[in-house]
């Protein structure tokens, strides 16, 4: 069925090579929500992430002569949409995204420990702050994390998309997993803190 | 568990439920309905620009290489005739109808003499080395000619 699909995209693009430009609003009607989670994930702006999704498809019809067939049309212009996006939010930094997570402490970290990031799955307080976490995390690390774990795409396709390779993909999810857990739980303890404090001047 | 997240975390990297859910919270802004309207309408815009500028550069191109050859031929006329090709033109202009006379020139001699070197004949081990060396040159070529077509088959297959 995939293969079948992959065929009939194949043949579209040849359409479309050969001067059938109108053809290609079907590719953009098609991989346009796509695209534009990614970016909107991304760059966090969403008057700029419909543009920037704009950007991708133009440099999409732009390159499609030098699209090969090799991998999928998605994960080859999701990888157009990950490098475009990427350089948008290297260009416009204009958030702190600073995740004030130490290096000492991420290696410090015993995996068994981030492990118990699982258990929040089902409290709703952990993960709202697990989702203010995740807007916290780098550019690149939440591209990773749109890929990896909403768009549920595997390690290669990841790799291929990113441009990094398997192991590196491998490494980046450990150590975004490791700060997501320290970041989640500096606010959960800060806030315990100050509620326990709050807690006391009333009873005080 | 379900399979697809027990494959995964024995490939080493787990799909945290956690995770998924946190990021399936981030709200993502709606895309306008005319998107791809817009999107094609600003792709339209882009190629005819994009094919105006490049007729635009192949007239740039045309008139610097008309400009060029008229340069070096307007050199030649004068370094022959040692009257300038535009002077020429306005002889031309004024001379009487019908009179498109050129000035009486010779063609220069190029009497350049070359120097007599006697060079050593070679041994047969610079020689074999020589023969090595161009049979690798050789060799190079038909590979890059080889390379060449091969490409140039695969981009037509693939189109």
């Amino acid at each position: 069925m995939q293969i079948e699909g992959q065929e009939m995209e194949q043949a579209l693009i040849r359409r479309i090579l050969r001067g059938e430009s109108n053809l290609y609003a079907q590719l953009v009607d098609r991989y346009a929500r796509m695209v534009h989670t990614l970016v909107a994930r991304v760059i966090d702006c969403p008057e700029e992430a419909e543009e920037v999704t704009q950007d991708v498809f133009l440099k999409a019809f732009r390159q499609l002569g030098g699209f090969s067939g090799r991998s999928s049309f998605q994960t080859w212009i999701y990888r157009i949409a990950c490098n475009t996006a990427l350089s948008h939010a290297r260009r416009t930094r204009r958030r702190n995204t600073l995740s004030g997570v130490d290096e000492r402490r991420l290696a410090l970290l015993p995996d068994e420990e981030a492990e118990r990031l699982e258990t929040w799955a089902a409290h709703e307080r952990q993960l709202e702050a697990l989702t203010r976490a995740i807007a916290r995390l780098e550019a690149e690390e939440r591209a990773l994390v749109t890929l990896f774990y909403y768009e549920e795409c595997p390690v290669s396709e990841c790799a291929a998309i990113t441009g990094l390779t398997e192991g590196n993909v491998k490494v980046r999810l450990h150590r975004i997993r490791k700060k997501l857990y320290l970041l989640v739980k500096d606010e959960t303890d800060g806030t315990e803190a100050t509620d326990g404090t709050n807690e006391r001047n009333t009873t005080e | 568990m379900e399979p697809k997240q027990q494959m995964e975390r024995m490939n080493g990297i787990p799909r945290s439920e956690a995770i998924r859910r946190a990021a399936g919270q981030i709200p993502t802004p709606p895309l306008a309905d005319d998107f791809t309207a817009r999107t094609m309408a600003r792709l339209h815009c882009a190629e005819r620009r994009r094919r105006r500028l490049g007729r635009l550069l192949m007239v740039a191109y045309g008139f610097l290489g008309v400009a060029a050859l008229g340069a070096v031929s307007g050199w030649g006329y004068m370094q022959m005739t040692g009257q300038s090709p535009i002077g020429q033109l306005a002889a031309w202009w004024r001379a009487p109808k019908g009179d498109w006379s050129l000035p009486e020139f010779e063609i220069p001699k190029f009497d350049l003499p070359m120097p007599q070197v006697e060079l050593p004949a070679p041994t047969p081990e610079a020689a074999a080395q020589w023969e090595l060396v161009v049979f690798l040159a050789l060799a190079g070529l038909v590979l890059l000619v080889a390379d060449l077509l091969i490409r140039r088959r695969m981009a037509s297959q693939r189109k």
